[in-house]
């Protein structure tokens, strides 16, 4: 089995992640010197850009010759530092909350693991730079490779031992990052309450030391030491670091150093102003446009042309010595797709309406959608065809055919009453056809380059394998969806945030998915069902849930029309849920109507079992 | 020194019983049917209070006639177990942790294992379940993190990236929600085989086949009947991981694997991560299910030299 590259950039080398690195769109927003903020959910692709954007990943990029027009023209005269989060921060603070009882303390514990990780991380990144002149090709000279002589560093660890409260002068990057280690080791081992507290009476000594503090005397001792001017520091993941911490730094974006470009890659929803009672913009936060240059990595809410997706997909298929068109045909030929309903070519496929139309009315299944047809005097294939003119056929054919393509794949067969005396209606034996075919795929993982990484590995082995391509997607389309509705599930939100009885973020997910495939699928035919919500006095248990939910993506908050881009509040908002998550629904990867949402919506009891990840599969199949 | 011992030669009599009374028929398994539990001088229980849930009232009546000690509070518990170790009077513990939660777990092991130059052998003993299908919910995590303070583990100048080592369970969706959270570099999938094949079927379904390791390799099966094997391989996995990354062991599943997975822990303490999971399912009492003993028996037992 051979597997896609590049699941995770967080395990993979700088230099690695530059070679194989798929220039996206927004990439000339995030070079430029300027503070910048990347927003998106999980593996949206926030680790892979600044990674590339390291030392040793720019000098890879400056290698590659496909790059050169991408990267001329752009200001890369800085060092760059790189500060990744730790993934089990998250874990350490909910278990700091749990076990230390005064918020001081809690607070100099958290703030100490993160300050002496992210100083850690800064020398780990000004080392990397330097370790990067020897390999050096001849006639090469790039400004965030520096020359640094043993001396030099010396003075500077010699300073910053000084500077950053560390019990010993140390002359080395080496010494100085073990005595980091050894003061971040102090930090966990004080959360421990059950033996004496000489640890946190320690902690409680070295008090609070301000990051920022720390960073800027840094650059200031390299710029005497060396006269390096310059910097970028990204901060990777921090919507996992302490909110307080975070909030600080967002704060800084204004005032912080004018030698240094911030960027910092955060969550959708950005929840750290909740730290101060709620967000009350004041005179002194940093503002969009002046003060940071928001980019918004996130899937788009309805129109998005797939650009990326598709350079992945063309990258990786290349990655494993298969063409393009090849895999894009693999996927096409599927014979889950309702036959002739879509005209496949090199630049995509056309929908065909009739076929769809044509089907409906063969089958027994809908018999909604046939009386609505019938309604508009269409009750056979020839029908379809005698539609003239513009208008008419927009009413009749286009703005229906969304709705009743998606109804084709589930209603075809007719109800049944089940032995309990319900009315229970068997789904297509197409399984997941809906689904199936390039175009589709490029739907359903929603721009996401992991979620596009995960199928591809799945079905180019599949390909390779000569597997059937229907039986292909209909086994990758459950396994994946499932996937991301663990991920979703995993996304803790700890008791004390989440109140007694509050739906957690799959519940809301859950709950507004089947509302909304109870509109698409209704035994009542409406052609242009809700297919999103409109966020109005949402109350105040669904607040954690639906947050959670914007942050894994499961949810997808339509772009603000006043161009502000952070979400600092979600009312007011338009929001969708995931195609990632359309299968499991049943919903058409279309955008739609919306409804107002402020309590969790009803739905049909059909759709109150959640059942477990193949038995959903298997109700389709 | 810690001596692990062979099936053959198990601990068949000591001084102190820990165990728990809860909602579980099979919580109070080892005062049925375990000889060894039966003979021991101090029966020391921790009552989880689940009156008029499944078998709590039930065991709670079975265990009038017995003399044992049975604790609300954990730590008065602990303290009292301290006390008869401090005081010499126990030597020899067994410890069920069939229906004891994984913190509670935690902290009898780390107790023992502190007082271990007091004590001469630990025999840990687990009852697993008869099957019943799966639940076909997706619980949802309110904690993930930590067991206790005692495994937040350590930073290390040798070790960067991340190597998850996870007992696989058949909670649905719970390894790879925990893969994608904490993103290691390497996870290894630890499959609880046992005679009952319906168990290593169901844990297959539900992690889908565990078709998200990129390495196939790194999905071994350990045996619940036999847990020597068993720490003897998780303690080479772990002693060879943390040569250059972080391990992080995550125990899903049956308990029998959590008491050794934070043994091992305990062994390399500070540097091993034992973290849980606390799921939706503890704040919905109609997810709550019944379970009875299989009949079977997995027992570990160490002796302290």
């Amino acid at each position: 089995m051979s597997v896609v590259s590049q699941f995770n950039a967080r395990n993979t080398d700088a230099e690695l992640v530059a070679k194989g690195f798929v220039v996206p769109s927004y990439f000339n927003e995030v070079t430029p010197f300027r503070n910048v903020i990347l927003v998106g959910p999980r593996g949206i692709g926030k680790t892979t850009l600044l990674k590339s954007l390291t030392s040793p990943g720019l000098t890879v990029l400056h290698r590659r010759p496909d790059l050169r027009s991408v990267l001329a023209g752009t200001d890369f005269d800085s060092v760059p530092i790189y500060i990744p989060a730790e993934s089990i921060w998250k874990g350490t603070a909910g278990l700091v909350r749990e076990e230390i009882a005064g918020a001081l303390d809690q607070e100099l514990i958290l703030g100490g693991l993160f300050r002496d990780h992210c100083l850690y991380q800064l020398l780990s990144s000004f080392e990397q730079a330097a370790n990067q002149y020897p390999k050096l090709l001849p006639g090469e000279a790039f400004p965030w490779v520096l020359n640094l002589s043993p001396e030099v560093e010396a003075k500077i660890c010699a300073e910053c031992s000084d500077l950053w409260e560390i019990p010993k002068v140390q002359r080395s990057f080496l010494g100085l990052k073990l005595q980091l280690l050894k003061r971040s080791n102090l930090y966990r081992a004080a959360i421990d309450q059950s033996g004496d507290s000489k640890d946190l009476d320690e902690v409680r000594r070295i008090g609070k030391i301000d990051f920022l503090l720390m960073l800027k005397g840094f650059l200031d001792i390299v710029e005497v030491c060396h006269g390096a001017k310059r910097w970028t520091v990204s901060f990777d993941e921090m919507e996992i670091a302490p909110k307080p911490i975070l909030a600080h730094l967002f704060q800084n974006l204004r005032s912080f150093d004018q030698r240094v470009a911030l960027k910092f890659s955060l969550f959708p929803y950005v929840d750290f102003y909740e730290e101060r009672g709620g967000f009350i913009s004041t005179q002194s936060d940093p503002t969009h446009g002046d003060d940071f240059h928001p980019v918004i990595l996130s899937s788009k809410f309805s129109n998005d042309k797939n650009e990326f997706s598709q350079n992945l997909i063309a990258s990786e298929c290349a990655r494993r010595g298969y063409s393009f068109g090849q895999f894009m045909q693999y996927l096409n030929s599927s014979k889950g797709i309702i036959s002739g309903s879509r005209v496949f070519s090199e630049k995509g496929f056309e929908r065909k309406p009739a076929k769809i139309f044509d089907y409906i009315l063969q089958n027994s299944g809908d018999p909604g959608l046939r009386r609505h047809l019938a309604a508009k005097g269409i009750t056979s294939s020839a029908d379809i065809d005698s539609v003239k003119g513009e208008t008419k056929r927009a009413e009749v054919i286009r703005k229906v055919f969304p709705i009743a393509e998606i109804r084709a794949y589930y209603l075809s067969q007719s109800v049944k009453t089940s032995a309990n005396g319900r009315q229970v209606r068997r789904s297509s034996a197409k399984g997941y056809g809906y689904y199936h075919g390039y175009s589709q795929l490029l739907a359903i993982t929603e721009g996401n380059p992991r979620a596009i990484k995960y199928f591809l590995n799945d079905l180019l082995d599949d390909m390779e394998a000569n597997r059937d391509p229907n039986r292909a997607q209909n086994a990758a389309i459950p396994q994946n969806v499932d996937r991301f509705r663990a991920m979703v599930a995993s996304q803790a939100v700890p008791v004390m945030t989440l109140g007694r009885g509050d739906p957690s973020a799959l519940r809301v997910i859950d709950s507004l998915g089947r509302a909304l495939a109870d509109g698409v699928l209704s035994e009542t035919f409406h052609p242009e069902p809700p297919l999103s919500f409109r966020l109005r006095n949402i109350h105040p248990n669904l607040k954690e849930g639906l947050i959670s939910a914007v942050n894994s993506g499961a949810l997808i908050v339509e772009e603000s029309a006043s161009g502000k881009k952070l979400l600092f509040d979600l009312e007011g908002c338009r929001v969708r849920i995931s195609h990632r998550l359309a299968p499991f629904y049943k919903l058409p990867t279309v955008t739609g109507q919306e409804r107002p949402l402020s309590v969790l919506p009803e739905h049909s009891s059909e759709g109150q079992r959640q059942p477990d990840l193949l038995a959903w599969g298997e109700l389709s199949d | 020194m810690i001596e692990i011992l062979n099936a053959g030669e198990l601990i068949t009599e000591v001084d102190v019983f820990v165990g728990c009374v809860g909602y579980e028929h099979r919580s109070i398994e080892a005062l049925r049917q375990h000889a060894t539990a039966q003979a021991a001088t101090h029966k020391l229980l921790f009552s989880y209070e689940s009156t008029s849930v499944c078998s709590f009232d039930k065991n709670i009546e079975e265990l009038r006639p017995l003399d044992c000690k049975v604790y609300s509070d954990f730590q008065l518990l602990k303290l009292t177990l301290f006390e008869l170790i401090a005081e010499g009077i126990v030597k020899t513990i067994l410890l069920d942790v069939t229906s004891l939660d994984r913190k509670k777990i935690a902290g009898a092991l780390s107790l023992i294992f502190d007082q271990r130059s007091h004590l001469k052998a630990l025999s840990i003993i687990y009852f697993p379940r008869e099957y019943q299908p799966p639940p076909l919910d997706l619980e949802e995590v309110l904690q993930f993190g930590p067991v206790t303070p005692r495994f937040v583990g350590e930073a290390s100048y040798d070790r960067e990236h991340l190597a998850l080592v996870v007992g696989a369970g058949y909670e649905f969706g719970r390894v790879v929600g925990a893969i994608d959270v904490l993103e290691p570099e390497v996870t290894y999938c630890m499959v609880p085989t046992s005679a009952d094949p319906r168990f290593e079927q169901s844990v297959m379904k539900n992690n889908l086949g565990f078709k998200f390791l990129d390495n196939r390799d790194l999905l071994l099966t350990y045996e619940v009947a036999d847990p020597a094997r068993l720490l003897f391989s998780l303690r080479r996995l772990v002693q060879v991981e943390l040569k250059e990354r972080n391990v992080l062991l995550l125990p899903l599943g049956p308990k029998i694997f959590a008491a050794v997975s934070l043994i091992v822990a305990i062994l390399y303490s500070p540097s091993v991560m034992v973290w849980r999971h606390s799921t939706v399912g503890s704040r919905s009492p109609s997810s709550i299910v019944d379970a009875t003993a299989s009949g079977l028996l997995s027992q570990l037992s160490l002796k302290f030299t």
